[in-house]
């Protein structure tokens, strides 16, 4: 799952650390999401979109292929 | 800097330490006053195992507050490394096991005498632990499907 959270908090000027105590969760974390190497629950997913102001899809991009594409294959 | 919550899984891990050294005092000192040390006279055998259930108990107490700490990222590592590690590791012991039996190491003592009383006790210690973790892990797993 892609996503555009390395870039929202570089809008906001906030490093890593700063953001993972903002959401409660370690720097580690953070991390992990932004390289895409871990995709957060949706109570996190949430939880990040609030603290942009933002949608969850606006953050999150899903690459794997929709339904209606998986099932006219 | 270490964060807040590494601060606090350092301190809950420095109280399980605490937990070790007490019930490695408490053990000695029931040793000490028990007349036969080494035999199985059942007030040490209850002291002995009475104590082992409270530090066991004190571990795991601990343990849920380390857990607590834990964020959703790390708790899913964690999940995941027990569930693959250990399914690993059982299987490894049980093949290290086999192993031992048919005396794949004859420098090991209990190894040279096939079927002895020794070689079994060895077996039965060895697979002790297994057995319990499987049963664990199948409560575990129970009390989970039962949750949902």
């Amino acid at each position: 799952m892609k996503n555009r959270l390395k870039v929202l908090r570089a809008e906001r000027n906030w490093s890593q650390a700063d953001l993972a105590e903002r959401l409660d969760v370690s720097r580690q974390s953070v991390n992990a999401i932004e390289i895409g190497k871990y995709d957060p629950s949706l109570p996190l997913a949430f939880r990040i979109a609030r603290l942009f102001g933002s949608s969850i899809e606006a953050i999150f991009t899903d690459e794997s292929p929709r339904d209606d594409e998986r099932t006219s294959t | 800097m270490l964060e807040r919550r590494t601060w606090k899984q350092w301190r809950y891990r420095s109280a399980i330490l605490a937990g070790v050294l007490v019930f490695f005092g408490v053990s000695r000192l029931i040793r000490a006053h028990s007349t036969a040390p080494y035999s199985p006279a059942w007030p040490m055998v209850t002291l002995m195992t009475a104590a082992t259930i409270v530090f066991a108990g004190y571990t795991l107490f601990i343990a849920s507050f380390i857990w607590r700490t834990r964020d959703e990222f790390e708790k899913s590592g964690r999940l995941n490394s027990w569930y693959w590690g250990g399914s690993f590791g059982l299987m490894a012991a049980v093949a290290f096991l086999t192993f031992l039996r048919f005396g794949g190491v004859s420098l090991l003592a209990p190894s040279l005498s096939f079927n002895s009383s020794e070689m079994n006790a060895f077996a039965a210690g060895f697979l002790c632990p297994i057995i319990f973790q499987v049963v664990g892990f199948l409560i575990a797993y129970t009390l989970w499907r039962r949750a949902r």
